[in-house]
């Protein structure tokens, strides 16, 4: 009889489990769903009507401004850093080797493949993306979104588009100014240190850099650029409540982004290098 | 209990700017008319007393389709919103203006283009186009010397004019207020009856005001309601006359000529 009972609280505990597991599988796709239906619905509302198009460039123009253009400089150092660690930590194990010519490679696979996207949605998330929850999170507390509906202005329109392409054109312009500031950054320390001088580098650099590469990193921060501006908007409108709630949904919201750039980012390079 | 203000055979007819058609309202207080039926013609000013802030609020934001009903339909300009796609929704919010509690200014944009945005949106129109058409407005509400100001760094009383100011920039066609809300002075209050007067005058658009505080308003209004705990019940204003037949017998004569 005790066995049986057992038998059964075990049964009813796993029952439980599952339940829950699968609901918050649930919650999970539904959020991705969410998220995929507000991408489809900032591509719509890009193109579907010319009314406020000049604002709405202006807005544009104001994000670019805000993330590509303050941000440069930022990102030019973080670059110029990179540069500079990789030819450091790589240089003298390949003069070791007497593989001096491979550093133009090395520079290729880090930073225009792999840490140079990254490098620029990480600092495109922490500069942008996360005050793109915070504004939108406040707007919608303080009922400034409601007060744009009755308007008759879409906030999809006026609020997300501009974000939605000003993020996405600053990731690709950033991503340019990073590349080639790690490249030179390199080039200079390669310079210093190891006395590999500019012919040699460009030479390397050219020779292992293949449209492959371009096309994949121009992809990988086009498409970090609008996940990471509709996550932003998803969590900033998701804010219904208090400002509490502004605060935990750009702490979620951050996670989830890295979360789908790591995930982007591994997909993108297996389907084209593996 | 009578709980309609409306004229049901022609309940659905274009000719009226706002049909709320049976409606229950998702938070009704206890004494309201469930399920409510009303019409607003064209060009109709109607006052409905009785109501306080939450209660206007209510009826407001489901007339500008901001909330949806429980049950019945809302009909702006004779189309059914709950049916219309997002883009057509949209364009009918711009031909009405909404002055309700809880209306604010957006908080990054200064006074000037917080004022001048419905302009600047939808008739692609520059600011210094906008204030130049609008200067006797925005002198006579004292907004001048504001506009550079951002809302948080606004006294009470103009942040107010100003969200009437952006408002009537807006060339409504239906205003939907409770003008007890926000900074009723006594000042506040003269400025807006002149310009709901100068309103009815020159634009003749449908104004349907609620709330608390309309003591100064029944001398405009073509109809005036009160809500009692019998429900509905229409008022007849002293030395108020019946609205002029003239912008309907146009209406008719247009559309017999189609």
């Amino acid at each position: 009889m005790s066995q049986t009972a057992t038998v059964s609280e075990i049964g009813r505990i796993l029952g439980q489990f599952l339940s829950r597991r699968w609901a918050s599988l649930g919650r999970r796709l539904a959020l991705i769903l969410d998220i995929l239906a507000l991408f489809y619905r900032l591509l719509v509302a890009s193109w579907v009507s010319p009314v406020g198009f000049p604002v709405i460039l202006r807005e544009t123009a104001r994000q670019i401004y805000f993330t590509g253009v303050q941000g440069g400089i930022v990102v030019g150092i973080a670059a110029l850093i990179l540069g500079l660690l990789v030819i450091v930590h790589t240089t003298p194990k390949l003069i070791e080797l007497q593989g001096e010519e491979f550093i133009g490679q090395l520079l290729v696979l880090i930073v225009i493949r792999e840490v140079g996207p990254v490098l620029t949605a990480f600092f495109v998330l922490l500069r942008s993306g996360t005050a793109i929850i915070v504004e939108i999170g406040i707007m919608v507390v303080s009922r400034e979104l409601a007060a744009l509906q009755l308007m008759g202005i879409d906030p999809l329109r006026f609020l997300g588009v501009p974000r939605f392409w000003g993020i996405t054109i600053s990731m690709l312009a950033l991503y340019i100014l990073s590349s080639i500031t790690a490249v030179l950054g390199g080039f200079v320390f390669a310079q210093m240190f190891a006395e590999i001088y500019w012919q040699g580098f460009w030479l390397s650099l050219l020779n292992a850099l293949g449209w492959p590469d371009l096309i994949v990193g121009l992809a990988k921060v086009v498409l970090f650029g609008m996940m990471i501006a509709t996550v932003s908007l998803h969590y900033g409108l998701k804010a219904q409540e208090h400002l509490g709630a502004v605060v935990r949904q750009t702490s979620q919201g951050a996670v989830l982004i890295l979360l789908l750039c790591g995930a982007i980012d591994a997909f993108l390079s297996t389907v084209f290098y593996l | 209990m009578k709980n309609t203000v409306a004229r049901p055979e022609s309940a659905i007819l274009i000719q009226h700017s706002l049909v709320l058609d049976q409606v229950i309202l998702p938070e009704h207080p206890a004494d309201w008319p469930c399920p409510l039926s009303l019409t607003l013609g064209l060009k109709e000013f109607l006052l409905l007393e009785g109501l306080d802030l939450a209660a206007a609020q209510q009826l407001l934001s489901l007339a500008a389709t901001l909330q949806l009903a429980v049950q019945g339909r809302v009909l702006l300009w004779g189309q059914d919103v709950a049916a219309a796609a997002r883009d057509d929704l949209y364009q009918r919010r711009r031909r009405l203006a909404y002055l309700a509690p809880g209306q604010v200014l957006l908080h990054r944009l200064t006074v000037l283009e917080n004022i001048t945005l419905p302009g600047r949106y939808f008739q692609q129109r520059s600011i210094s186009e906008i204030i130049k058409d609008n200067s006797e407005l925005l002198a006579t509400l004292g907004l001048t010397p504001y506009f550079s100001c951002y809302p948080t760094e606004l006294p009470a009383d103009i942040y107010f004019r100003a969200l009437w100011a952006r408002a009537f920039l807006k060339d409504p066609e239906l205003i939907l207020a409770a003008p007890g809300a926000g900074a009723t002075t006594p000042e506040n209050n003269r400025l807006i009856l002149m310009l709901l007067r100068d309103y009815r005058e020159q634009r003749r658009g449908a104004v349907l005001l609620t709330g608390p505080g309309l003591e100064a308003f029944p001398s405009l209004a073509d109809r005036c309601f009160r809500l009692e705990s019998r429900g509905l019940i229409e008022i007849r204003v002293p030395g108020q006359t019946a609205p002029s037949l003239t912008p309907y017998l146009l209406f008719w004569s247009s559309v017999k000529q189609r």
